[in-house]
């Protein structure tokens, strides 16, 4: 870990800086008890739609509730739904991909089933999945989550495919080890990196369904504050409090992109391969497909 | 070529098997009785017990399934409960906005993105190609219906350039139809150009690379020369895939857009259906999005196969 930070401070500073913001979003989220904030929840008709300044610096919604305040607590609802959906969907990604890459036979049935999830758009079947549900945060995570676990299943898959090949797993095999430990000691663990890439990515795009999903009054509801629910109340008041408007929009933006920042340089740092293709060598994903050649794990 | 598109179209069976049952099963994942949930707690037990009826939901599954089934490939998706009208009438029109949308969205994309991906890797590991993929990545990490909200704020209440929202048919003047549509166009638009710019400046870097690129410059070809007629022809094939499996991000977008912009298109009208609780729109407008995205993503396929003499199958 000291070793990764190392690396990661001194080749991709921009991503580290981005950790770093990460890190403070998920301690303010944390700890907003303690930070001294007014209470999201307090109401104050007479100071309703302030516009940023002493007191309020990120001035009032349409109920006098302290903006910041509400940004801070709705980074405790964002985050947990996106930790939820990473953690279902990486566990449920896992289990399926490792055994539709390790048995030919799972293989067949389990990636038609992908394919078929895979085809819809993932905001619309995330809001018929709630619609039928009902809503709340945990049905909001397990709808994310069954829309995003194809791809981390067809991640594992690919890395399953390869390592099964691949002599220390063919020695294992011979020895006589059960599938369970196989699967779990020789093959989950060399596949770990594309997995926790593929997870930072899962993680951002939940961040972003769930924004969707709250915007439209389908994700955890007022009073509780959500960065999603936020912007629905603020959309009306475009004209008279644009402040409004601004703020749980770039708590999203910041997490988002980080995420995603974070994302990349794990990716590049754990593997060379991508980091050659962005300089420039002549290997990049896109050339390996049109040549048929199997890429680097990606969507 | 025909043997491949045979293929093609037969691989896509199992995959709308499972959209099929997947769309089929979502009225059963409501919790209690559907029929009780859709009316709410107003309704009498003989309304629930018709709405029940009318839609089939007293019978055993599997005779739901195969009956639903035989529905859908006849073209009939049912009808609302609350417009009092087929399924496939209210998506057709529901249809104009969203399509006028996306479509615009794409094109925007596509002008933006692919000039400057190539540009990018023509410059790759210069300032500009940094920046160009700290752009691409913003483009991807923001959520399309709050630029949508940032660009009214600033271009419909600030700057009074256009409407604040709502659609006008282009029945009723080309001007006014555009103008309705640029800003919900740029929001989802710049989402799409992050990704499609991303595969650009990849597919150019790859070509850039080629033997007969430096064959064009080793000849004296001038440099813009070599990357439009060499470097962007070439870059522009595995560019188009990534604007198919795309399509399923921009028609995601398009639904929370559309809401923003009030714009009555397919994502208003599934908005508007989950709050009525009109669960054959919902299902309706679910598998036949999913229907216009696998054969969008046929087409490219196989355009993709008769632009590329060198993929022969």
């Amino acid at each position: 870990m000291g070793l990764f930070l190392r690396a990661l401070v001194r080749r991709r500073p921009i991503a580290a800086a981005a950790l770093g913001a990460l890190a403070a979003i998920t301690l303010a989220a944390l700890l907003a008890p303690v930070l001294g904030l007014p209470a999201p929840d307090r109401i104050d008709m007479a100071g309703r739609l302030a516009p940023p300044g002493p007191g309020h610096p990120l001035g009032t919604d349409n109920f006098g509730r302290d903006i910041l305040s509400r940004v801070v607590y709705s980074g405790r609802v964002s985050l947990l739904i996106g930790c939820g959906v990473m953690a279902a969907s990486t566990a449920a990604g896992t289990l399926v991909g490792l055994a539709a890459g390790y048995y030919r036979r799972v293989d067949a049935v389990a990636m038609r089933f992908l394919d078929g999830l895979m085809s819809f758009p993932a905001i619309l079947l995330a809001l018929a999945l709630v619609a039928a549900l009902g809503v709340g945060a945990r049905n909001e995570i397990i709808a994310i989550a069954l829309v995003y676990f194809p791809r981390t299943a067809r991640i594992v898959r690919g890395s399953t495919l390869q390592l099964k090949q691949r002599a220390f797993v063919e020695a294992a095999v011979a020895l006589g080890e059960g599938d369970g430990r196989i699967l779990t000691v020789h093959i989950l663990r060399n596949a770990l990196t594309p997995l926790i890439v593929q997870s930072t990515f899962v993680f951002a795009e939940a961040i972003l369904a769930d924004a969707a999903l709250s915007f439209l009054g389908l994700g955890v509801r007022p009073p509780t504050p959500t960065w999603g629910n936020m912007l629905d109340d603020a959309h009306i008041y475009l004209e008279t409090a644009p402040w409004f408007v601004v703020f749980p929009g770039v708590a999203i933006v910041l997490t988002v992109l980080s995420l995603n920042l974070v994302g990349d340089a794990l990716r590049d740092l754990a593997d060379p391969y991508a980091v050659a293709a962005r300089r420039g060598a002549n290997f990049t994903a896109a050339g390996d497909a049109r040549r048929g050649l199997p890429g680097p794990a990606q969507e | 070529m025909a043997r491949y598109a045979a293929g093609r179209v037969l691989a896509l069976v199992p995959v709308l098997a499972v959209v099929g049952v997947t769309v089929f099963l979502l009225i059963h994942l409501i919790p209690g009785d559907p029929a009780s949930v859709i009316l709410g707690s107003d309704a009498s037990q003989a309304q629930v017990a018709q709405l029940r009826t009318a839609l089939g939901l007293d019978r055993p599954l599997y005779v739901q399934f195969v009956f639903w089934f035989e529905h859908v490939l006849r073209g009939d998706l049912g009808s609302s409960i609350f417009l009092r009208q087929p399924v496939t009438r209210a998506i057709w029109d529901h249809l104009g906005p969203t399509a006028s949308l996306t479509a615009l969205a794409e094109a925007l994309a596509l002008a933006v993105a692919v000039p400057s991906g190539i540009l990018a890797a023509w410059k790759r590991n210069t300032r500009f190609d940094q920046g160009f993929m700290m752009l691409v990545l913003l483009g991807v990490s923001i959520p399309s219906f709050w630029t949508g909200l940032n660009l009214i704020a600033l271009f419909a209440v600030a700057v009074r350039l256009f409407p604040v929202a709502g659609y006008v048919s282009p029945l009723a003047g080309v001007g006014p139809w555009l103008a309705s549509l640029i800003l919900p166009a740029v929001a989802l638009g710049f989402t799409q150009a992050g990704l499609v710019a991303r595969m650009a400046r990849d597919a150019t870097i790859d070509v850039l690379a080629e033997d007969y690129i430096r064959t064009a410059r080793s000849k004296g070809v001038r440099e813009p020369r070599v990357l439009a007629r060499h470097a962007f022809r070439n870059a522009l094939i595995p560019t188009m895939t990534v604007v198919g499996t795309s399509l399923a991000n921009l028609l995601s977008g398009a639904v929370v857009v559309e809401t923003v912009f009030v714009l009555p298109g397919i994502g208003n009208l599934i908005v508007q259906s989950i709050s009525r609780r009109d669960y054959p729109v919902i299902e309706g407008v679910v598998l036949f999005v999913a229907l216009v995205y696998v054969v969008v993503n046929l087409g490219v396929d196989l355009l993709y196969a008769a632009l590329d003499p060198r993929i022969t199958y």
